[in-house]
């Protein structure tokens, strides 16, 4: 199956900065990517250039078939872009602001109501739809701006910093609403300064420093890696546990604090098998024994973390 | 529904029920009361209503279509606008049309009034004299509706235009201000729209290469084609914002037109009143004038950087020579044009002889003035591209001003008061001096200038560009 989205070369300069060089990679339909890298990396950049809003110096973008550089217009209908700092019609009535979207993004005259209604109802302002936008709270603007993005029912959505702004709520609300999206077969890439909750719905984290590509990788490959951190619990605390533990040749890095003892296992899901085996004939304590799976946050500062923050 | 959203938007916002009722009722009572109280009631409402439609869709008009752009750009609307799949047209006359509606909804009011009263109202109350009837009367209304409302479209399309100009800048996306196009339409008016106001009794014909016109209708006709420039100009340049590549022969095709248009003024007689040239000489000679004015115009307008130039290379490097052909810089393409017609113009003057003259009658050099002009135009571009290759392009434009603002006006000044003004040619296109020192100062300075600039290209973007 050929990828839905394909960039290939693609390197854009804004006057006086390079900011993507030679950017390459491919997105398959139905993933949703974490497109993360510290400020200036050129994460907002590179979603415009996805958006035909920026021209690159040279380099190819592909959504689907249509290239982006080529057939710019086309691509909209294929792409929702949320930016980073986007404005509102703050004259217009929630449903005017839809209506124009709808029929800016060329919705059928006959279809526009019931596209109206199915996009406020999956972005909760079905009964804010006759409120002028400047009433609105930020959380419902942004929901409003999802809605704006989405009405057309594009293959593709991109947002920038989506969760920017709201409150533990307004953010919990986001999250459902990605979800699902992606369980609607959308093809998402997101950006955030939280990368907690890129977690909850991100198939691949895509790692930007300084312009260049630094990873694109599957979510779940870093959390089914060979290498991983092991947790025990105990029952009670167990002299002479650490020492027992460092003659295992797959263990290192152990850490004991009390009932707790953590280390690093570098064996097969066999060896995890044998060793618990080992640990509970031997008569240790162990109570619980888990993977404690890095998050997102900790494999980007682990790798990442020598040169940047996450942002 | 319309089938323009852009326009639709703008129906929403421009035309409330408040503002339906309130505008007939206010232009009503004010026209009442000129009609009824006012002296020569019938002609001052004539002359009151067809000003009060330029002023309200033309110069207000003018306003509202820059602003239309300038707002959006202060609330961060227009990245959502580029993200539909409204095409350049459509969205260029949504803008044009929909950001005006309410100042044609005012316009409309007035300029009904004054064809009701010319329609009316007995003539002779209106112009008690028939050869002070206004120019643009002089064959009936609909003519002169014709012109007003051609007029009133331009200066909005203009307004829209400059809009245009401020998205154009990117390198500061925040320091926007409408009113551009409000100073520009006061400059304008006495231009293009008194004339028309003038008595017929001043009406003269138009000579236009070896034909003669009625000054209104050619005046209509020009009002017409300059307009449809206009409107390609905002087009284009929409394409452009939209991330359309555009058609390469369009700019040569207008800079043509203009050449054609103008080259078709200077008259025999006028010429040999005037200098010695030989007639086509001086009509190639304002052409060439034109050529280089545009050619500063659009540097202006486009401010040319570094980045533009590299995807333009990359392109040729890569063979695909008719995206090339569409990025070419507009300032090279008006650049060429000029030398083109200055070559043309001094073959011209080598084939016919002639004396050019000076306004003052003194005999000037014509080889040594246009190459001085031509050597000083390119100094300036090179000037130009270096400031806009540095570090902080945004200041590029302003730093350039400074530069030519000292080098053409402030240094030879300090010259003449000095009592050197024998060095100007150093700084001033000289056609009065020896050909050779008029000419030979401008190309070194040329020279000099292109060379840091290249040295500076190579710097920031590597030999290869």
């Amino acid at each position: 199956m050929s990828p839905l989205i394909e960039v290939k070369d693609l390197t854009f300069e804004y006057p006086g900065k390079k900011a993507l060089s030679r950017v390459s990679f491919t997105i398959e339909e139905g993933s949703v990517t974490a497109l993360v890298g510290p400020n200036g990396a050129g994460k907002t950049t590179l979603m415009n250039c996805l958006a035909a809003l920026a021209r690159p110096v040279y380099g190819h973008i592909r959504l689907q078939d249509v290239s982006v550089l080529d057939n710019p217009r086309e691509c909209h209908r294929l792409i929702g872009y949320l930016p980073d700092f986007y404005g509102l019609y703050d004259d217009l009535t929630v449903r005017q602001c839809l209506k124009y979207m709808a029929l800016a993004q060329g919705i059928i005259s006959e279809n526009i109501d019931n596209a109206i209604k199915i996009t406020s109802k999956r972005v909760h302002i079905l009964d804010r739809l006759d409120v002028k936008v400047g009433h609105l709270s930020r959380g419902l603007r942004q929901r409003l701006a999802i809605g704006q993005a989405i009405i057309h029912d594009p293959k593709i959505i991109l947002l920038d910093e989506p969760a920017s702004g709201l409150d533990p709520k307004a953010r919990h609300q986001l999250s459902e609403l990605l979800l699902e999206l992606r369980d609607g077969g959308k093809t998402l890439l997101v950006s955030s300064h939280i990368l907690a909750e890129l977690e909850d719905y991100s198939t691949h984290m895509m790692v930007i420093h300084d312009g260049k590509l630094e990873e694109h990788t599957s979510i779940r490959d870093h959390k089914f890696q060979s290498v991983r951190t092991l947790v025990l619990t105990l029952a009670r605390p167990a002299e002479g546990l650490t020492a027992a533990l460092s003659l295992e040749e797959a263990v290192s890095q152990i850490e004991e604090n009390g009932t707790s003892v953590e280390f690093v296992f570098a064996g097969t899901e066999e060896d995890q098998h044998h060793l618990l085996k080992q640990l509970l004939s031997a008569g240790w304590p162990v109570c619980a024994f888990a993977v404690r799976e890095k998050n997102l946050q900790e494999t980007y500062l682990e790798k990442f973390g020598a040169h940047s923050h996450a942002s | 529904m319309l089938p323009n959203p852009e326009f639709q938007r703008n129906l929403w916002l421009e035309i409330t029920p408040h503002r339906l009722v309130a505008t007939p009722l206010i232009f009503g009572g004010v026209y009442y009361l000129i009609l009824f109280f006012g002296e020569h009631g019938d002609q001052a409402l004539l002359l009151t209503s067809l000003w009060m439609f330029i002023l309200f869709a033309g110069l207000w008009g003018a306003y509202q279509t820059e602003n239309a752009l300038v707002t959006e750009i202060q609330n961060k609307t227009w990245p959502l606008q580029r993200l539909t799949s409204i095409n350049p047209w459509t969205m260029t006359w949504g803008k044009l049309f929909g950001s005006t509606l309410f100042a044609w909804y005012v316009g409309l009011w007035s300029l009904g009034v004054f064809v009701v009263t010319w329609l009316l109202a007995p003539e002779i109350n209106l112009f008690p004299r028939a050869d002070r009837k206004w120019i643009m009367l002089s064959h009936g209304i609909g003519p002169a509706v014709l012109f007003v409302v051609g007029a009133v479209v331009s200066i909005q399309a203009l307004g829209l235009l400059l809009g245009m100009w401020q998205l154009n800048n990117k390198f500061s996306k925040t320091k926007r201000r409408s009113g551009l196009s409000l100073m520009l339409g006061l400059f304008l008016l006495p231009g293009v729209i008194i004339p028309a106001f003038e008595p017929i009794k001043w009406s003269k014909a138009v000579h236009w290469y070896q034909w003669q016109f009625n000054e209104f209708w050619f005046g209509l006709a020009t009002l017409y084609l300059f307009l449809g420039w206009l409107v390609a100009g905002i087009y284009m340049q929409m394409r452009r914002e939209l991330q359309v590549s555009n058609p390469p022969w369009v700019w040569k095709a207008f800079l043509v037109f203009v050449l054609v248009y103008a080259m078709g003024f200077p008259q025999a007689e006028d010429i040999i009143s005037l200098n010695g040239l030989n007639f086509w000489v001086a009509r190639l000679l304002l052409g060439w004038a034109l050529m280089v004015g545009l050619t500063y115009v659009i540097l202006f307008w486009e401010r040319p950087d570094g980045v533009d130039i590299r995807r333009l290379f990359h392109l040729w490097r890569t063979h695909r020579i008719r995206d090339a052909l569409c990025e070419i810089p507009r300032w090279l393409v008006a650049s060429v044009m000029a030398w083109g017609t200055a070559v043309g113009l001094m073959s011209l003057h080598l084939v016919f002889g002639g004396t050019f003259l000076s306004g003052d009658g003194d005999v000037l050099n014509l080889y040594g003035l246009v190459t001085a002009v031509m050597c000083f135009m390119m100094r300036d571009i090179a000037l130009l591209l270096y400031f806009y290759f540095s570090d902080k392009p945004q200041r590029a434009l302003g730093t350039a001003v400074v530069y030519w603002a000292v080098l053409y006006g402030l240094i030879p000044k300090l010259l003449e008061v000095v009592w050197m003004d024998t060095l100007n040619p150093l700084f001033l296109p000289d056609g009065s001096v020896h050909p050779a020192y008029a000419i030979v100062p401008p190309l070194l300075q040329a020279g000099l200038m292109w060379r840091y600039t290249i040295h500076r290209w190579r710097t920031r973007f590597g030999a290869n560009g």
